[in-house]
């Protein structure tokens, strides 16, 4: 009979708090991303192939889908599992608005402020889930995630035949690839900004213990509701891109329940509450999803693999690969077997 | 009138199956904590163990439960000591993510061992007609079946040592440990029950659907709109929450529309939560 009181679950395995606070802005930090920003924006086109090129728009897709999740699952703690709202209803917008509204380049920089607008818009569905804690809020947000799967096929222009999207894209263009790493690169400086603002201290703290967050000042519903808004219109972009590198849309492909799982999942992979976090997540997920498919046609181990990769990354890494910096999973699992000896 | 009795009769067939799958979904959210996303796999995996048991070796889908529940008792063993015990002391979403992993792995490995094409076994059509009213047969076993099991898991609950043992558990784990409970055992035998129950559901399921294997996965959703309505952790609540929920798809498969029926769930959990931010009989957990 064992009398041991396990230690009491960690509340979260982010690995980062807020940055220190200061008046001068840190320039130091952004040296590598910029530096990979300028390098993926001149290395890949000038590749020209058309498969990886395509390969990078979606990895790029997934940054920023990964980045909004991150904004209010990895800053505030608030697991979302109904991001696939946010970005179908982002990717129906841009791809209505290309298609019907304005054409051209123009049209796509229209359609993709409007995507934005809408997504964070729809953050409002959220709002009354605010009440529920833990679990119940992310099962409420899965809920409506596959509400709108659902009712998209009734509701939505296109009805469940799906919605075809003209673009001013043709074959060979290289600008798909430029508007998703814009987009990106975009996604990650709004999560920069929110990471050093106020908005982001609270959202730490909200993280780390909602009550006690409260009980200082921290106006909770406030810094929820805005990191909603602002992670929901990101989704939305991260959805209008996809729509725009497509011909053809409809309900079940952009609000699929895998976009909303994804961007837990590769967050966690890469390290919550980080920013790089979920940029290397992403990238690994899609070089990994990549790989498989070239391997493998059956189905069958696909989703075995994931699920075991899923299972072994919770067990030895559950800070992510960012937790690397601070420690090992061997320590983990060095510190465990110590204790069992003792 | 008859498409009333009829519209309750389909979803009392529905209820049953909920019933058994989000009553061992809160049966591991109470003991230990852990929403168990891979619980509708556990029903997958035995449906089509039980599959097999049907078409190779020629049993009764009834009788085939005596092998589905073996095996989902070592998927249960292997469950705890592999992925629950490892990962207690994470968080929330980690937790989740390695339930997650464990569906992913197990619909992975149906895929592979049985294919991803729908199968079926020959079904029982009997069935009785009272007053235009059509009642399956099955429907009425699977009744029977869920009450038999019901009124056991009653009496383990109430009356057994370890049941007990399971009950403090749920309601206070350190006060348990206090009291000399080991409440490891506690915490394994709540996955072992829920994972008979589940193979139950993988009976009913069997003997009702075509079996693809992403069929727990989707139904997993609505054990969740079961057990968010109960409030989670709540068993009897689980029962009541089913029966509403089975007569509410029903309802609006006869009434609204039958694609529609995907959507109940969803609904229901959307309107619950938000009316009532711990469901309808629930506290709110730690």
């Amino acid at each position: 009979m064992s009398m041991s009181v396990e230690a009491p679950p960690t509340h979260y395995e982010g690995i980062e708090g807020p940055p220190s606070p200061g008046p001068r802005f840190r320039w130091r930090p952004l040296i590598w991303p910029l530096t990979v920003l300028v390098l993926a924006a001149v290395v890949v086109p000038a590749v020209n192939n058309a498969y990886y090129e395509g390969l990078a728009v979606s990895a790029l897709i997934l940054v920023t889908l990964a980045t909004s999740w991150n904004i209010t699952g990895g800053f505030g703690g608030q697991l979302s599992f109904g991001h696939a709202a946010f970005y179908g209803l982002g990717a129906y917008t841009a791809g209505y608005v290309v298609t019907h509204m304005a054409q051209g380049m123009a049209g796509v920089l229209i359609a993709l402020v409007c995507s934005v607008a809408v997504g964070a818009a729809s953050s409002v569905l959220v709002l009354p889930g605010f009440r529920s804690q833990g679990p119940y809020f992310a099962i409420l947000t899965l809920a409506v995630a596959e509400s709108f799967q659902l009712l998209g096929q009734y509701f939505l222009p296109g009805r469940s035949n799906g919605l075809l999207v003209r673009t001013p894209f043709g074959i060979d263009d290289h600008r798909p690839y430029y508007v998703a790493l814009g987009v990106a690169a975009c996604a990650v400086a709004v999560a920069v900004v929110v990471r050093r603002s106020r908005l982001g201290v609270g959202l730490f703290a909200i993280r780390d213990d909602l009550e006690a967050a409260a009980s200082v000042g921290v106006p909770t519903v406030r810094v929820r509701a805005t990191a909603f808004l602002i992670s929901a219109g990101v989704a939305g972009a991260a959805g209008g891109v996809y729509a725009l590198t497509q011909i053809f849309i409809d309900p079940p492909t952009v609000f699929d329940a895998s976009l909303s799982v994804l961007p837990v999942l590769i967050v966690t992979l890469g390290g919550t509450g980080t920013i790089a976090g979920p940029v290397l997540g992403a990238l690994v997920w899609a070089g990994l999803n990549d790989l498989m498919s070239q391997y493998t046609a059956n189905s069958g181990y696909t989703t075995a693999v994931y699920g075991l990769l899923l299972v072994a990354l919770a067990i030895l890494l559950p800070s992510g690969v960012m937790g690397l910096r601070n420690h090992l999973p061997v320590d983990a699992l060095r510190r465990r077997i110590s204790r069992r000896r003792a | 009138m008859t498409e009333l009795l009829q519209t309750l009769v389909t979803g009392v067939a529905l209820c049953v199956i909920y019933v058994m799958l989000s009553l061992g979904v809160a049966l591991v959210f109470g003991v230990l904590g852990l929403v168990n996303f891979a619980q509708g796999d556990f029903m997958t995996l035995a449906a089509y163990v039980g599959l097999t048991a049907v078409v190779s070796w020629g049993m009764h889908p009834l009788v085939a439960t005596v092998v589905m529940v073996p095996v989902l008792i070592v998927v249960g063993v292997i469950f705890y000591y592999g992925i629950v015990l490892p990962t207690r002391s994470r968080s929330n979403e980690v937790q989740f993510i390695a339930t997650f992993g464990v569906a992913f792995v197990l619909q992975g490995l149906v895929t592979l061992h049985w294919g991803a094409t729908p199968q079926t076994i020959e079904r029982d059509l009997h069935a009785y007609h009272v007053h235009g009213v059509t009642i399956p047969q099955e429907t009425l076993v699977q009744v029977a079946f869920a009450l038999v099991a019901l009124l056991l898991l009653w009496g383990f609950m109430s009356g057994t040592k370890i049941g007990r043992e399971v009950r403090a558990t749920a309601i206070d784990r350190t006060g348990a440990e206090l009291m000399g409970i080991d409440t490891r055992r506690a915490q394994l035998a709540a996955v072992l029950v829920s994972c008979v129950l589940t193979a139950g559901a993988g009976y009913m399921i069997l003997a009702s659907v075509a079996l693809t294997p992403t069929v727990g996965f989707s139904l997993v959703f609505s054990a969740f709109a079961v057990v968010v309505l109960a409030g989670l952790g709540s068993l009897g609540g689980a029962v009541v929450a089913s029966l509403l929920l089975g007569l509410a798809t029903s309802f609006t498969g006869s009434y609204v529309s039958t694609s529609a029926t995907d959507a109940v769930p969803f609904v229901v959990i959307f309107f619950v939560l938000v009316l009532r931010p711990a469901g309808l009989r629930g506290k709110v957990a730690a």
